[in-house]
């Protein structure tokens, strides 16, 4: 057997639950090299939106994730928000940092059952997952669904909070965070599982700042980052809650912080129900149009900041509308982070920043100083293969098909 | 006579079926645990017998012969074992072989799941292969040395009939830390977690296995099984002994602590995540064979 050979992980491989494929170069145990390759999981959402009216491309962005499917509509309207200053009602603003730390908490807990998947403790799993189940029942009670929930609308929300939860949510939040208080203890006091996570996958300070690493990718490595204390929207800037930062840069540490998280979540979580048990009034401000011009949203979803920028030129649709999600800077890191380790700790490294696959792929074009192509464009292929299709059956034919 | 032994009882059948109700229990009790359902008792049954019906894909780049030999090859010396463990505790006859018979044995079991994983030419396997091998020589050397220790405390003899009816090797403080080193060793031997590392199914996908289905993956199934019921039998009889009579009582006793073995077995594989190559090796060399090694060292002073 030689020494040195490829691993590949992916595109479908136990670890990964999304098609992703890392070509992972062994040298004996130690990673010598990874490489990796994206275009399994695209989609053309972008395409999609800028084929659908303002409104409809709040709900394909939805799509997006299954998991932060908050996170881009929220990062959509407020782009959408920022190309005509719209303001958007109290209640609404309460009510959409309720979903967005609800959506925060259900996220964390799924990342940390799937790490302990991974390092081979169940146990974890299914209990971090267990007590996954009464978020979700919150969403649900609260926005009708219990993944897409279809809240976000241009100007503030669809659906009002019923004051009437507030003491079942309440109640609901007091049991998840005394378990959550015990599963804390197993995971992060447990002197295997540190000894296990500790040291493991190590991001630098200076690496998380220079691969632009953001949300708590970042902040396990000791960069306060946090859009929503950076840049608040929505109610942020009423409620009060820290940014957990940790100095590790070790999967251990990205552990901690998103576990802390869930504590702080649970707090504005407390304080957005307060809030809104005494502010009343409307839910959204109606806007009939957009005028033409450029907007950017900024979210805090679970993994980190979510862009969104939207061009609009006075129609009913956005002319472009570019999504940068918080993977697509944090996958990189692997660069960083990954070279040199053992293969069993950097499999858990590479899951250890939460990656996001189908939110990350965009189409891109890679070209070189002068210009020349170094990539196929996929979004070219497509088109070719539609005109080619147009071409050998013939308009009707052909769309029939499609 | 023989021909019973091997294939009715203790062998083939009576050790694949308590193996595969052992196994039942670590599945159900981990379910359980882990707030699952779990499977029903005949679960690992009915995935054999399934398998069996299966056909069996033998990769084109594979040494063809190796590839099919290994998982007979292991299954055999399981059985073989069962037999050579199973007779003087539940028959109270002997075979002619003593203790270093039985750790050559296992020490073949381990071989063909190497043999195996390496002739199937897949790099997951490939990987699987050498951290089986590394796992080897890690748990080997200290689980003779735990088998030292009883037989030390019944005055040097290699016969395992004469050792399990000798006072039982817990009673003693050698024997007490040479049983839960045995546990550690005993867990490694099973491949359950936390040293499920040459299978590590989320890393390797399986590992040593995933190329096998079929007939080829039942026997390795139900090598597994076999497994399951001897080296915790093993280690029962050694250090909790059986009464020296051949009764239902010597039978209850055994199935008693068989279960209280398999139990902390159990308790061990739902608390700890899977441990790393580098992680095993400086655990048994570094930390248990020091242990083992002082209660052999007690075992001679006689404490």
């Amino acid at each position: 057997m030689p020494t040195d050979y490829n691993l590949p992980v992916g595109p479908f491989h136990p670890l990964l639950e999304e098609a992703e494929f890392f070509k992972i170069k062994l040298d004996g145990e130690v990673v010598a090299d990874i490489e990796m390759e994206t275009g399994w999981m695209h989609r053309g959402i972008e395409k999609i939106s800028e084929e659908s009216t303002f409104d409809q491309s709040i709900f394909a962005v939805e799509r997006i994730c299954g998991i932060c499917s908050a996170s881009h509509p929220f990062a959509c309207v407020n782009a959408f928000e920022d190309i005509d200053d719209i303001d958007i009602p109290l209640r609404a603003r309460y009510i959409r940092s309720l979903v967005g730390e609800l959506e925060r908490i259900h996220s964390h807990l799924l990342w940390l059952g799937l790490a302990g998947h991974f390092i081979g403790y169940d146990t974890l799993w299914m209990w971090a997952w267990k007590y996954r189940e009464p978020i979700l029942e919150i969403i649900e009670k609260t926005t009708g669904n219990r993944n897409h929930y279809a809240m976000f609308r241009i100007g503030g929300v669809r659906r009002d909070f019923a004051p009437s939860l507030s003491d079942e949510l309440n109640e609901k939040l007091d049991t998840v965070a005394r378990k959550l208080t015990m599963v804390t203890k197993a995971a992060m006091d447990d002197p295997v599982l540190k000894s296990r996570l500790s040291g493991v996958g190590v991001l630098t300070k200076e690496a998380a700042i220079d691969y632009c690493a953001v949300g708590p990718t970042a902040r396990a490595s000791g960069v306060a980052i946090d859009v929503r204390k950076d840049e608040p929207y929505a109610a942020y800037d009423l409620v009060d809650f820290e940014v957990v930062v940790q100095e590790g840069g070790d999967v251990f540490a990205k552990t901690v912080v998103r576990i802390l998280e869930v504590f702080e979540s649970i707090k504005i979580i407390r304080q957005c129900i307060k809030a809104l048990s005494k502010t009343g009034g409307a839910i959204f401000n109606d806007a009939k149009s957009i005028s033409a011009g450029e907007g950017i949203g900024r979210h805090e979803a679970p993994r980190g900041e979510v862009f969104h920028y939207i061009r609009s030129d006075g129609s009913n649709r956005p002319v472009r509308h570019k999504i940068r999600a918080p993977s697509y800077v944090n996958i990189p890191t692997y660069k960083a982070s990954c070279v040199g380790e053992n293969l069993a700790d950097v499999l858990i490294t590479l899951a250890a920043v939460d990656p996001c696959y189908c939110c990350t792929e965009r189409s891109v074009k890679m070209q070189d100083e002068n210009g020349k192509e170094l990539t196929e464009s996929l979004l070219k292929r497509s088109q070719d293969k539609t005109e080619e299709l147009i071409r050998e059956l013939g308009e009707y034919e052909a769309w029939r098909y499609l | 006579m023989i021909v019973i032994y091997t294939l009715v009882f203790p062998g083939a059948l009576f050790a694949l079926t308590v193996g595969m109700l052992g196994w039942w229990l670590e599945r159900k009790v981990s379910a359980l645990v882990q707030h699952r359902v779990g499977p029903p008792w005949y679960q690992n049954f009915a995935d054999v017998f399934k398998l069996m019906g299966k056909e069996s894909i033998v990769p084109e780049k594979s040494t063809v012969f190796l590839y099919i030999a290994s998982p007979v090859a292991a299954v055999t010396a399981a059985i073989s074992l069962a037999v050579l463990v199973g007779m003087p505790v539940f028959l109270n006859t002997n075979f002619a072989g003593d203790i270093i018979l039985i750790i050559y044995t296992m020490a073949l079991g381990s071989a063909a799941i190497f043999l195996g994983a390496a002739a199937s030419s897949n790099v997951y396997a490939g990987i699987g292969a050498g951290r089986e091998l590394k796992m080897l020589l890690a748990d080997e050397l200290v689980f003779v040395m735990v088998l030292l220790v009883p037989i030390i405390r019944s005055g040097f003899g290699l016969n395992l009939k004469e050792i399990i009816i000798a006072t039982p090797a817990l009673f003693s403080v050698s024997g007490v830390i040479a049983y839960v080193v045995g546990l550690l060793a005993i867990q490694a031997k099973l491949a359950i977690q936390p040293f499920d590392i040459a299978e590590a199914e989320t890393e390797l996908a399986g590992g040593v296995e995933i190329e096998y289905s079929g007939v080829l993956l039942g026997l390795w199934k139900m090598t597994k099984a076999v497994h399951f019921f001897v080296f915790p039998m093993l280690l029962t009889v050694l250090f909790f002994g059986v009464p020296s009579s051949l009764s239902l009582v010597r039978y209850l006793w055994f199935l008693l602590f068989y279960v209280v073995t398999l139990a902390i077995l159990i308790v061990i594989k739902n608390v700890n995540p899977r441990a790393t190559i580098q992680g095993v090796l400086g655990f048994f060399w570094k930390r248990l064979s020091l242990l083992a090694f002082a209660a052999v060292v007690l075992a001679i002073l006689g404490v």
